[in-house]
């Protein structure tokens, strides 16, 4: 059947009828024929609207044309590259006001995961690696900034930032995920009968750290780590989290492991022994680890979230593009009603999703069971819709250069970081 | 392996245990490595293969090969083949169920000579759908031939899956100004340039590549032919797929009895069991699903069978191995492990041969013509 379209001028369209009714009520009706990711934009206070619009066009700029060639090649110029720009624009320095960090006061009232939420996917729509390099720094700055322990905020944090600010992409990573414990350590029941491989020994003047780390997020390139560490013969409350810097004698690095997607960010092995950290550099004091560990999570599920969000949005919009443009048995594949349904069935999991991430994200307070709600329900919904986008594209979905594989292999990765669903 | 799930027919199994004694002895070289296997490899192990007479070509054909000419055992000796090799390797898989398609088309058409080992039928697939799909129902008369010519469309492949060492590949057109039965025409063609692009979704063993190509010989090929070809590429690669699912299965149950989390085996939580037991009724499903396909000998019907199996099972498939790489957490994610290959193998085939909306799209659209027999 074909399916009729009303022109606007047309008596059963919509603005027509919109044009009879009385002034008052047009307050309260609105046919819109702006574009989609728009409206949702206008739904936003306006300091956020002008930043969702600044992070779509960094990303159009700088991450989309780059996206495939770092994810099969993992392209060190090209990162190189991406990260300056990201420093010059502030997106390492965000998680402060300046002249800490880069963002003004006016932003600054809105809580600081309601802002990374809009940052995270509109980065993540262009390339979820490249939004992943980005958001892993800051959520090595985070436990940081949570204990607001202003010695290290002020002597370690601040000069970081500084560099940042200048241009020079100086970054930071989160060690918590230890080989025989990745949800173990974000997990109170897990936590609770786990045995710490990474420990710190007491020694004069500061502490020895030993063990490994896995999987860390930006661990390769990292200037400064906050590494979680047991005191020695203690269990996981006696969590405590130290400063390390790149170059510390006997911190080193494994191997890069070779990942299904997101590959524009590493994730790295960290090797401790007899790692000296001095007493200056314990952040939040000492076995306050698990504390800042789990408030950390619960603001960075909320980004995550978005993460995940975005993925699926950039399946979605390369999906459309195709359907757009591909002819198939004599009309555009968009033409077909099983087509628009698919994309409408995109298009509400999406709205749904952003709808939850910024009902929530709104609070300054980021409760540990609405975080972990949104990361599980946003990113099994970027499952379904990255799946939806490469049955439209069909056969042409498995070359990478039509993008959409890519975000499907991208999305598989939200559903397990920061927990894998099951436990969550 | 596929003995745990299915009584393998009396006169089959000799033959079946000189697969798997093939497959045991190669399976090292498929072991302790990260992801893709070299083609050299793939090659070697093809030409044994083809040594033993499990793959046929013109020389070897019997009737217990890989998709035979003699089809009354290939259908399901192929299949089980196809489920072995697949729990093995997805290229491995891959190329020896498009060498033994070709071959068949080789037999089937009666050629002789060189004919290419390497059969093609997604880029022009869009072609055939809609053909296919008035076929399943109904024979079509001249009339609908005709009404039907303005949906086709007369594609050539540009991009395909092809190995290095493959220089000829086939693929299907039809002729849109003259539609009959015998409109279908297999193309041969040489490849002069190939240009490799990155890496496909998955089966990533053989390589993506933008050829440039000189049809070198054409055949006509009736309807039923065409169909029966199609059915067994599809029957083909949902073997391969639940080939993977069931390596991805035992894969989750090596590791959920090895690692523990939480002071307990992983196996241990009842959420990791329901997922697992969730994975293996998938296997079950699947396999009783191809074995009831194996015995069949109706092409028309089986074209019919196959396509409904495929938009059910495949989603499940995938879904399937999704739960196995979730069992594993981060480890899942990860090249070394192998799981995340089968995943991307599996989603991969899934999108070939049509999506679960395409078929339905198409087989609606022959229901409508079906509609007013349904109603009397």
């Amino acid at each position: 059947m074909e399916i009729k379209t009303f022109n606007i001028e047309e008596k059963l369209s919509p603005k027509y009828f919109l044009e009879q009714i009385k002034p008052y009520l047009k307050f309260l009706l609105k046919y819109d024929q702006n574009k989609l990711w728009e409206m949702d934009t206008q739904l936003l206070p306006k300091r956020l609207q002008k930043l969702r619009r600044n992070y779509r066009t960094f990303a159009e700029k700088h991450l989309k044309p780059y996206a495939l060639e770092i994810d099969v090649n993992k392209n060190k110029e090209l990162l190189e590259k991406v990260k300056i720009e990201a420093a010059k624009v502030g997106y390492f320095s965000d998680l402060l006001p300046s002249p800490i960090g880069s963002v003004d006061w006016f932003t600054y009232r809105y809580p600081f995961h309601w802002i990374a939420a809009i940052k995270y996917e509109e980065l993540c729509a262009a390339c979820g690696g490249l939004g992943l390099l980005i958001g892993a720094h800051s959520l090595g700055v985070a436990p940081i900034i949570i204990s607001g322990d202003l010695n290290i905020i002020f002597n370690h944090l601040y000069p970081i930032l500084k560099k940042n600010k200048k241009g020079i992409p100086t970054l930071m990573a989160f060690a918590i995920t230890e080989p025989s414990g990745g949800s173990d350590v974000e997990d109170t029941e897990g936590g609770a009968r786990y045995k710490p491989l990474t420990t710190a020994k007491r020694v004069s003047g500061g502490w020895l750290l030993n063990g490994r780390k896995v999987f860390i997020s930006n661990g390769d390139i990292a200037h400064a780590i906050t590494v979680f560490a047991a005191i020695e013969n203690k269990g996981l409350d006696s969590w405590t989290c130290f400063l390390v810097y790149d170059g510390t004698p006997g911190f080193s690095r494994g191997r890069n492991e070779l990942k299904m997607g997101q590959r524009a960010s590493s994730a790295t092995e960290l090797i401790f022994e007899d790692c000296f950290v001095p007493d200056s550099q314990i952040v939040g004091g000492l076995e306050k680890g698990w504390m800042l560990n789990r408030l950390t999570l619960n603001y960075s599920r909320i980004p995550v979230g978005s993460i995940a969000l975005g993925i699926a949005r950039g399946a979605m919009e390369h999906a459309i593009d195709f359907a757009k443009n591909y002819t198939f048995s004599g009309k555009k594949l968009i033409e077909y009603q099983e087509i628009q349904m698919q994309i409408a069935d995109m298009w509400i999991l999406t709205s749904a999703t952003r709808t939850m991430i910024w009902q929530y994200a709104k609070t300054w307070q980021a409760h540990q069971s609405w975080s972990s709600m949104i990361k599980v329900f946003c990113s099994d919904t970027a499952m379904k819709v990255c799946e939806i986008a490469m049955d439209i594209l069909s056969n042409h979905s498995i070359y990478h250069k039509n993008y959409v594989e890519k975000h499907f292999r991208d999305a598989r990765l939200t559903q397990i970081y920061e927990e894998t669903k099951s436990i969550v | 392996m596929i003995e745990k799930y299915i009584n393998i027919p009396e006169n089959q199994i000799e033959l079946y245990n000189y697969v798997k004694d093939y497959i045991k002895k190669i399976r090292n070289d498929y072991q302790n490595t990260e992801h893709v296997i070299s083609e050299e490899i793939l090659l070697k192990h093809l030409n044994e293969l083809i040594e033993i007479g499990i793959i046929n070509t013109e020389e070897n054909d019997n009737e217990f090969s890989i998709w035979s000419y003699h089809q009354k055992n290939s259908l399901f000796f192929s299949i089980i083949c196809l489920l072995e090799l697949g729990i093995l390797n997805g290229g491995l898989s891959y190329i020896c169920h498009q060498y033994a398609i070709s071959s068949f088309i080789n037999k089937s058409l009666k050629l002789s000579g060189n004919f290419p080992s390497w059969n093609f039928v997604q880029g022009n697939y869009g072609i055939a759908r809609n053909l296919l799909a008035k076929y399943l129902f109904s024979p079509i008369d001249k009339n609908e031939l005709s009404a039907l010519s303005q949906y086709f469309e007369i594609s050539q492949p540009t991009i395909i899956q092809i190995p290095d060492f493959i220089s000829y590949f086939s693929f299907f057109s039809i002729d849109d100004s003259n539609l009959s039965d015998h409109s279908f025409t297999l193309n041969l063609a040489k490849i002069h340039s190939r240009k490799l692009l990155y890496p496909s979704h998955g089966i990533e063993e053989i390589k993506t590549s933008e050829i440039q190509f000189e049809i070198v010989q054409s055949f006509n090929v009736p309807s039923n032919l065409f169909m029966e070809i199609f059915s067994r590429q599809i029957l083909g690669n949902l073997s391969i797929a639940t080939g993977r699912l069931i390596y991805a299965f035992l894969k989750a149950l090596k590791y959920t009895n090895e690692r523990i989390q939480g002071g307990q085996l992983i196996f241990e939580y009842p959420a990791i069991q329901n997922l697992l037991f969730n994975a293996e009724s998938i296997i079950e499903l699947s396999l009783n699903s191809l074995f009831q396909c194996g015995t069949y000998h109706s092409e028309k019907d089986l074209l019919l069978k196959v396509f409904r199996i495929k938009k059910q099972i495949m989603p499940l498939i995938v879904n399937g191995i999704s739960d196995c790489l979730q069992t594993h957490g981060g480890y899942g994610y990860m090249r070394d492990y192998g799981i995340e290959k089968a995943y991307r193998d599996a989603n991969h085939l899934k999108q070939l041969y049509g999506t679960s909306n395409e078929i339905s799209i198409f087989i609606a659209e022959a229901y409508k013509n079906k509609i007013k027999e349904l109603l009397i």
